[in-house]
């Protein structure tokens, strides 16, 4: 009775801490969590700035025309992919090695969820404010643009973070139900993600054709906005977190060798 | 003494094959253990489902009164650093044993410091380019210094050279004394850990075949050297465990002997010896085959 009593409290007392260890698990090493795609970032931007240069002195329209073409700059889309994988190495790798700290299931699970929407949370604001001070500069200087691109729209600064941040966590949780897929099933956890994955797109996309839908959907997204349809991706977001969870919890230490 | 590990009619299935078949037994506090066998006997998945890292197919655990699993306040007292545990993507050991220092409410940092440098452990080095030894000695460091009130050590000898494995056998012993806790030793390197033992629980395909006090079961075999004619005359009809021979002399591994049998062995000539607890898992696994050895000395006997 006594020995109950007391595990009992201590898992009470404990619980926050726990949660909070999780995290503080997955940054332990910020290498690869922060300074390897940081650096990356800073490199891609150099390059894209010599070119920006470059071109801006060449092309006739100007810093003008530049402006307008660069807005659709792609430059960023790594750090999405890399916030992917990260989410996909931090169940894979980090699972194990919390069961063998004796972390639950469920802190675990929750500490990660958290650390995901951190990571992102920081992205966000970072490719934020390095947005204002694109606009501030006129496109550093040359009409060169990386963060204040077409994709997160001009609803202002707070909206663009909260666009990024969105997808961000899209990416994260994605990574997550696919890493958290691997752990519990192996290869077959993966194929299966991969195969209903197909499934819903193909489905989605000869749907949306047989029923002459495009125009609908285009209406629909314009009719939303970007304040409107950013906020869509919490329903993927939330699908993916429920999925995980449900794989993790029956997911064993073994099952990840 | 109180039983803080209850394990009753614990099976585990893999699709067909049986890794753990039908165990049962109890760990009592303050205790050393060694769970001894030979390697794929199921030593690592049973320590896997005490922790709550694996679940059991059918059985049930209890430790410290309740079933391990997804319970935070019983998993932070356990400490179970697998053999081949895996660790995040380019971790350095430092960071895993800074990690340990959140997770473990009895992690004794200097501790652990102390033992890096015994151990030599390069700390600054990527965990995936340590040698096997290295990977022990993390193991080693985290079960010692987690000072975790059941701490499970999973083949510690592993690659660790002669000074390493004096150095784990001395500090084992000296924290257990500073800071009583329940240990279990799981490895097959038995002779390296047998003084320490006080309980042995033996594995074998999945089943418990020994599950006896340390000092009783080092007194429960011996083996009588001899002249043929007179060790065979001595053993007469006994179980015989094993059975060696070279020329006129014989070599037979019997059970236990009462006094007056030693007595009445010594008097016939025959020299007796204690047989080691890594002989006699070996003798009771098979290693050599304990009845095809037998039948086969027998054979060449007759010849």
């Amino acid at each position: 009775m006594t020995a109950i009593a007391v595990a009992e409290t201590d898992a009470r007392t404990l619980g926050r801490s726990r949660i909070l260890a999780v995290l503080r698990l997955h940054f332990a090493n910020p290498t690869q969590m922060v300074w390897q795609p940081l650096g990356i970032f800073a490199f891609v931007f150099a390059v894209n700035w010599v070119i920006w240069f470059i071109a801006s002195s060449a092309d006739p329209s100007g810093v003008e025309g530049m402006s307008t073409g660069t807005s659709w700059s792609g430059a960023s889309a790594f750090a999405f992919v890399w916030q992917l994988v990260v989410a996909v190495q931090a169940m894979n790798k980090t699972f194990p090695f919390a069961l063998g700290l004796g972390s639950t299931r469920r802190d675990f699970y929750l500490g990660t969820a958290l650390a995901m929407a951190v990571m992102s949370a920081g992205w966000a604001i970072l490719i934020g404010v390095l947005a204002l001070v694109e606009d501030a500069t006129g496109g550093w200087v040359v009409g060169g643009h990386m963060f204040s691109v077409v994709y997160f729209g001009d609803d202002g600064p707070l909206a663009r973070v909260w666009y990024v941040f969105l997808l961000m966590l899209f990416f994260a949780f994605v990574g997550t139900v696919a890493g958290s897929l691997f752990v519990r099933w192996r290869t077959w956890g993966l194929l299966g993600f991969g195969a209903v994955m197909a499934i819903l797109l193909v489905g989605g996309l000869a749907l949306a054709s047989f029923l002459n839908g495009w125009a609908a959907i285009g209406r629909f997204f314009l009719s939303l906005g970007f304040a409107g349809a950013y906020p869509l991706l919490l329903i993927p977001i939330v699908v993916a977190g429920v999925i995980a969870w449900a794989a993790l919890r029956g997911a064993t230490a073994r099952s990840a060798t | 003494m109180t039983a803080i590990v209850e394990a009753t009619g614990l099976s585990k299935r893999y699709g067909s094959l049986t890794a753990v078949d039908d165990v049962s037994f109890t760990l009592e506090a303050g205790k050393v253990y060694g769970l001894l066998g030979r390697n794929g006997a199921g030593k690592t998945t049973i320590m896997s489902i005490l922790t709550g890292q694996d679940f059991a197919s059918e059985g049930e655990v209890r430790v410290f009164g309740a079933s391990p699993v997804e319970h935070a306040g019983i998993l932070q007292r356990l400490c179970f650093i697998r053999e081949s545990q895996r660790y995040p993507e380019d971790y350095k050991a430092r960071h895993a044993l800074k990690a340990a220092e959140w997770f473990f409410p009895d992690w004794d940092a200097d501790y652990a410091a102390r033992l890096v440098d015994e151990f030599r452990l390069p700390v600054g080095r990527r965990i995936k380019k340590l040698s096997r030894g290295q990977l022990s000695a993390i193991g080693v460091i985290m079960g010692l210094a987690s000072r975790a009130p059941l701490t499970f050590f999973d083949e510690p000898y592993l690659g660790l050279d002669a000074v390493a494995r004096q150095l784990f056998y001395d500090r084992l012993i000296e924290d257990l004394a500073e800071h009583p806790r329940t240990v279990v030793l799981s490895t097959h390197l038995i002779d390296e850990v047998s003084e320490l033992l006080e309980h042995v629980i033996m594995i074998d395909r999945g089943r418990v075949i020994v599950d006896e006090d340390a000092d009783a079961l080092r007194g429960s075999a011996t083996t009588v050297v001899g002249p043929r004619a007179g060790v065979e005359a001595f053993v007469g009809g006994r179980e015989v465990l094993h059975r060696d021979g070279l020329g006129g002399l014989a070599s037979v591994t019997v059970g236990r002997l009462s006094d007056a049998e030693r007595a009445e062995a010594v008097a016939a000539g025959l020299e007796l010896t204690p047989v080691s607890l890594q002989q006699l898992l070996v003798r009771l696994t098979g290693g050599t085959g304990s009845t095809d050895a037998a039948h086969s000395t027998e054979k060449e006997a007759t010849r």
